[in-house]
């Protein structure tokens, strides 16, 4: 090869190899780009998903806020990245350290605040905690806490209520009676509001919030819809037994008032026992009934008993009565009855001269009705009667009188007879 | 031929691997720091590595630029002449010959494949070598490689 073949073979391997490297410098150039831009996409993805997750706001929100955090931040990797000044790049490196530090405070502030991994209760746990006599210390990691050599537990809502409880220095607030609870269930999603201990169908407490019951010690159970229908069934049953019994308590009550218990033993004794019972009473009008009571005892007609007024007496009574139920008066007390003689309200008309010069009458009604006890049917009768008098005071009294009369002529009380 | 093969012999194909693997310990190196960064900071090939992506390519083309010495080479008693003149390879020489192992220089993008990738070109390489006496280098830059 001759000097001048020599030149022209190495002129042309240098030309070739200069056109190879301008054409890797320009892939590489191009590669180098689209690393840097891959590079910038992921990072910016990954504070996307950390504001998402971590912030819980929505995607878009989220991007958007990516958006205006990443230009000082790009500005600051500029100025570090860039040609080479040191006092340029120390502010590049000084801006960025202060965003950083910003940026990994914010999200410390917000992730110090989550117990529990966002994906649900089968995540791993994300928070563990010892409890010390000052009270509760957190961790991002399980093991041994050095500090107290206790064992770090993985934190429960049980605890996080309580420490909750703790930062706001309330305690559990309990309730005996569901009237004083502030709300049972989440109007939103139905959740409860309540924690209990003791029997939903008897002794039963509530509490605000989960934790301990402070006199056993025993866990609270959330207070659920389905124990609520059993608390409400149970506590329908006892308002129910708790009524009858008042009710009881009150005809007993009634009864050893009103009714003489010396004379209806006798009267059971004769079997004579008749018992009065007034529909309504009336001022004036107890007198009356009075005297006829006391009018069939002289006659012999009945025992006294007693006069039983329903606006006075507990209703039952008079309803057994009327019914005749001698098994219902057996469980009040009055067996034993031969009969009850209930009387109408009586009314009087109002004073009008009488036929006699210089008199007044007054009429005057009465219902009756017997119910004989022993067998035989009820029987009812209206006496209506006028007296006369000097005024209307005595006109009323005579009235009064020959109503009397009248009644224990009626074949009514006749009836009554044993 | 005259020149500076008149008294050399064609160098060993085992030392011709040696000599490379001792030249490619940049890019292992580059290798290794890209996976490092990938697995602890979950970001492949970090800016700082731009740099070493340059060194990487201009160290592999121009390796043999020396006289035909690369490090391997060199420690190895192995010399890249020009095939035509006998002359030592020189930047263009090295540049040509060194073409074919260019594309290792972007294993590292492919992630965990990138040493497959790698392994797999050498593999090439040592086929053609074996098959047809001659290494695709050679080919591609007009070289060959001799024992001292």
């Amino acid at each position: 090869m001759t000097g001048e073949e020599k030149s022209t073979y190495r002129a042309g391997k240098w030309a070739k190899a200069v056109a190879i490297l301008i054409l890797l410098v320009i892939v590489v150039l191009v590669t180098l780009y689209w690393m840097e831009v891959r590079w910038i996409y992921k990072v910016f993805n990954y504070v996307v998903d950390k504001i998402h997750k971590d912030l819980e706001v929505n995607i878009n929100l989220a991007r958007g806020l990516a958006a205006l955090v990443w230009l000082p931040f790009l500005y600051f990797l500029n100025k570090t990245i860039g040609p080479f000044g040191g006092r340029r790049r120390m502010v590049g490196l000084a801006g960025l350290s202060v965003y950083v530090a910003a940026y990994s405070f914010l999200l410390w502030n917000v992730e110090r605040q989550k117990f529990f991994p966002q994906g649900g209760p089968e995540q791993p746990p994300i928070r563990f905690y010892v409890a010390t006599p000052s009270g509760y210390r957190f961790f991002d990691e399980g093991g041994r806490d050095p500090a107290t050599g206790l064992s770090r537990k993985s934190v429960t809502e049980e605890v996080v209520a309580d420490w909750h409880r703790r930062q706001a220095k309330e305690g559990l607030k309990s309730y005996r009676s569901l009237d004083e609870v502030p709300g049972i269930f989440n109007t939103g999603d139905g959740s409860n509001l309540l924690w209990y201990s003791g029997d939903p169908e008897g002794d039963i407490t509530w509490y605000t919030g989960p934790g301990f019951d402070p006199r056993t010690g025993k866990h609270l159970q959330p207070y659920t819809a389905d124990v609520h229908a059993s608390y409400q069934t149970a506590a329908a049953r006892r308002q129910q037994q708790t009524a009858r019994t008042r009710q009881a308590q009150r005809e007993q009550g009634y009864l050893e008032h009103y009714v003489n218990a010396g004379a209806l033993a006798e009267a059971r004794r004769a079997e004579r026992a008749v018992i009065v019972a007034v529909l309504d009473g009336e001022s004036g009008g107890h007198s009356f009934e009075g005297k006829l009571a006391a009018s069939l005892k002289r006659k012999g007609l009945a025992a006294f008993v007693g006069i039983l007024m329903p606006s006075a007496f507990a209703s039952p009574v008079y309803e057994a009565l009327a019914r005749g139920d001698r098994s219902e008066l057996s469980r009040l007390g009055l067996d034993g009855l031969s009969g009850a003689l209930l009387v109408g309200r009586m009314h009087s008309g109002t004073p009008s001269p009488s036929s006699v010069q210089g008199a007044l009458s007054v009429s005057a009604s009465l219902s009756l009705t017997s119910v004989p006890l022993n067998g035989g049917a009820p029987a009812s009768s209206e006496i209506s009667v006028v007296g006369a008098g000097i005024d209307g005071p005595a006109a009323l009294n005579a009235a009064r009188d020959r109503l009397l009369d009248a009644a224990l002529a009626d074949p009514v009380i006749a009836g009554l007879q044993p | 031929m005259d020149g500076p093969k008149s008294n050399r012999r064609d160098a060993p194909v085992w030392k011709r691997f040696l000599a490379g693997a001792i030249d490619l310990l940049p890019l292992a190196m580059f290798l290794a720091l890209n996976e490092w960064s990938r697995t602890h900071t979950g970001l492949a090939l970090r800016l700082g590595s731009k740099i070493v992506l340059w060194t990487t390519l201009f160290w592999i083309l121009l390796r043999d630029s020396l006289s035909g010495y690369s490090p391997g080479k060199a420690l190895l008693g192995l010399r890249a002449l020009d095939r035509r003149t006998g002359d030592p390879a020189g930047v263009p020489d090295s540049v040509l010959r060194n073409l074919p192992l260019v594309p290792v220089v972007f294993a590292p993008l492919l992630g965990v494949y990138g040493p497959l990738f790698v392994a797999a070109v050498l593999v090439v390489h040592g086929l053609v070598i074996v098959s047809s006496r001659r290494a695709l280098t050679d080919s591609a830059g007009g070289t060959e490689v001799v024992e001292e």
